[in-house]
């Protein structure tokens, strides 16, 4: 495959693999965006080698996958050498959290999103594959460097967990509004 | 994969969160451009620095071999000059005579013996000195021994030594000759 038509695979699965990206990066839009670039130049570079194993889209997740853990864990390194100040984390916070669009913004979408965050990460990335990305079990589990049995796993648990934690934080907003609006009630 | 209520409750909550990805996702030639120009400005640095590593580590290895160059005890004609000056005053045997006389020092000479390393000069200077002290005491033994004559000399010495020291004249007729025979009375 030459650069041109890497390039035009790219392009077309850009959408969904900076969706994918979030997800690795837990929804941190600056992190994913740097995962994302570092995947595009590995790939434009050919230190990352399409072989035709799996889908392109498959193996282009799996990159995209390898590459946020990698960065997950220089960033912790980092955090580790160097105590962030204060003021620092409050920026960084603050870019991460960023909010967008009025969608964005939505309540239940937050809702989701916080209870999407508490879910362990395997769980969120099966999740996110198989419900985000319209990827089958068995393309998860090759996604994810998994077995499809180990990913129907991580797939019914994870729906279990969503579906408590959907169920918790809509019972807290219950309360939250019930005090806010009328606090002698409660 | 057919969807219960509660998958189709999570995939529409998945739905909403990728509708709202969408809208925010930054465009392909935005994330792929300045991962290229990334790499451009990764090789040109590569290639600065490479440049600049190479520069100084010729100009280091020329700086070594400029001072082990200097700091070598200098063979200039000056100091030929000094060493064989004082050879010739003593009167060594034929060598000295027979060798080339030290010629004038050219101004071009006689700058490179001022700019050469003062420690180097005194360095060679003490050599020649040590040198010199050397064959002047081996002068001294050899004159020595040419000039040795035993204490009892004068107990060798005998009245007959001119005639046993001295030749016979070939020239002289046969009655002379005969003369010196024993056991014959002239």
């Amino acid at each position: 495959m030459d650069i041109a038509e890497l390039k035009d695979e790219l392009e077309k699965h850009h959408t969904a693999s900076f969706g994918w990206a979030l997800s690795c990066c837990r929804r941190d839009r600056l992190a994913a965006e740097e995962v994302l670039q570092t995947v595009y130049l590995k790939i434009l570079e050919g230190k990352a080698r399409f072989g035709g194993e799996a889908t392109f889209r498959t193996w282009l997740f799996a990159v995209i996958r390898k590459t946020a853990a990698g960065e997950h864990r220089k960033s912790l390194l980092r955090k580790l050498r160097f105590a962030v100040s204060p003021a620092e984390a409050r920026e960084t916070g603050s870019a991460a959290d960023e909010p967008v669009n009025a969608l964005e913004r939505s309540e239940t979408r937050l809702r989701f999103q916080r209870a999407l965050e508490r879910l362990p990460g395997r769980q969120r990335q099966v999740m996110h594959l198989v419900f985000y990305e319209d990827l089958t079990l068995r393309e998860a589990g090759e996604v994810m460097g998994v077995s499809i049995g180990s990913a129907r796993q991580h797939y019914e648990r994870g729906k279990t967990r969503l579906r408590k934690y959907l169920g918790e934080t809509e019972s807290d907003y219950g309360v939250n509004w019930k005090r806010t609006e009328n606090p002698g009630a409660v | 994969m057919e969807l219960t209520g509660n998958e189709q409750r999570i995939q529409a909550l998945f739905r909403e969160l990728k509708l709202a990805d969408e809208l925010s996702t930054p465009g392909f030639a935005a994330m792929c451009n300045p991962a290229q120009s990334r790499t451009a400005k990764r090789r040109h640095s590569f290639t600065f620095s490479l440049a600049v590593t190479t520069a100084a580590a010729v100009l280091v290895v020329a700086i070594f071999s400029l001072w082990l160059w200097s700091a070598r005890p200098p063979r200039t004609p000056a100091i030929r000059h000094v060493a064989n000056a004082p050879a010739e005053t003593m009167g060594l045997p034929s060598q000295a005579a027979n060798q080339p006389q030290p010629k004038e020092l050219s101004a071009g000479q006689q700058h490179n013996y001022r700019s050469a390393r003062p420690g180097a000069l005194r360095i060679a200077a003490r050599r020649q000195a040590a040198m010199l002290a050397g064959r002047r005491a081996e002068i001294r033994h050899a004159a020595a021994i040419s000039g040795w004559q035993s204490p009892t000399i004068a107990l060798l010495r005998s009245p007959g030594d001119d005639v046993l020291k001295s030749l016979p004249q070939l020239n002289e007729t046969v009655d002379e000759l005969k003369s010196f025979l024993p056991g014959r009375s002239n």
